[in-house]
C-alpha cells in the first residue's frame, strides 16, 4: 500500500514511529501519526488545517492536553471502565511512576497498532472516494478524522473540526493546487 | 458510595460492555507494567529464572516473551 504514499505521507509515516518511540509508547498509535503529520510544515494537510482555522502548533497543543492525560495507549473510555470495577486509573499511574519506576515503552521496532493501520486504510479509502490514485498528507488527515481514536477524536473535535468540513476543505484544497 | 458511583453503576448495570473493556484496559496495563518490572529487575542483576520466579511462570516463558528488554 505504501508505493502509492506521496514523499511528505511516506515521511509522515515514518516519523510516527520515532514519536512513538520517543513517547515510550509500547505501539504507533494514531495520535503518533496526528503528531508527525502536524510537524509537516507547508504539507497540504497543515495547509487544510489552516483554513480551517486550526493551525498546526494550536492542534499539537490540543492534542498534547489530551495526551496527558492518559497511559500509553489507555483513554478515557478506559478509565471510566476502570472506574466502574473500582480502580482509579490515574491513581494506578500516579503509584506506578512513584513506587515502581515508571512504565516504559518496549524496546526494538515498533509495530503500528491496529488503530493506526485503519488510518492508513481509511486513507486510501478517503483518497478513492475522492478518485485520487495517491495517497498524500491531506488523505491522511481525513483518516485521522474518521478513525475512533479517542484522543485524535477528542484534538479534532476540541478545535471544531468535523468531518465533513475536513473533506470539504481537503477537496477544495486539492482543486486549487492541481 | 458517590452520586457519580450510583450513576455508572445504575448505568452498566448488566452491560457487559463496560466488563469487557475494563478487562482490555487492565490487560493492556498489566502487559505494560510486566515489561516495565521486568526490565528494571533485569537491570538489577536478576537472572530470568529469578524473575519467572516471581511471576510464576517458567524461566523459558518469561525468556521467550522479554528476552529483547
Amino acid at each position: 500500500m505504501l508505493e502509492r504514499f506521496t514523499g511528505p505521507a511516506r515521511d509522515t509515516v515514518t516519523e510516527a514511529r520515532r514519536h512513538a518511540e520517543e513517547a515510550t509508547a509500547s505501539e504507533v498509535r494514531p495520535e503518533h501519526l496526528l503528531m508527525a503529520l502536524l510537524e509537516h510544515d507547508g504539507c497540504l494537510a497543515v495547509q487544510v488545517l489552516e483554513r480551517l482555522g486550526a493551525p498546526a502548533d494550536q492542534v499539537r497543543r490540543e492534542l498534547d492536553r489530551h495526551r496527558m492525560h492518559y497511559v500509553d495507549g489507555l483513554d478515557r473510555d478506559d478509565a471510566e471502565a476502570l472506574a466502574a470495577i473500582g480502580i482509579d486509573l490515574d491513581e494506578v499511574v500516579r503509584r506506578i511512576d512513584r513506587n515502581l519506576g515508571g512504565l516504559r515503552g518496549r524496546p526494538g521496532r515498533l509495530r503500528f497498532s491496529r488503530g493506526a493501520k485503519k488510518v492508513l486504510e481509511l486513507s486510501l479509502r478517503e483518497a478513492v472516494a475522492l478518485r485520487h490514485n495517491y495517497i498524500g498528507t491531506e488523505h491522511l488527515l481525513l483518516g485521522l478524522a474518521r478513525c475512533d481514536d479517542r484522543v485524535v477524536a477528542d484534538t479534532l473535535a476540541g478545535r471544531g473540526l468535523s468531518r465533513p468540513a475536513l473533506r470539504d476543505a481537503v477537496a477544495e484544497a486539492v482543486r486549487a493546487a492541481g | 458510595m458517590t452520586g457519580m458511583d450510583e450513576l455508572t453503576a445504575a448505568a452498566t448495570e448488566g452491560d457487559p460492555r463496560t466488563g469487557l473493556r475494563a478487562v482490555r484496559a487492565l490487560r493492556r496495563l498489566v502487559e505494560q507494567l510486566e515489561a516495565s518490572q521486568v526490565a528494571l529487575a533485569r537491570e538489577q542483576g536478576w537472572s530470568w529464572q529469578e524473575v519467572a520466579d516471581a511471576l510464576g511462570v517458567s524461566r523459558q516463558a518469561v525468556h521467550k516473551k522479554h528476552r529483547r528488554t
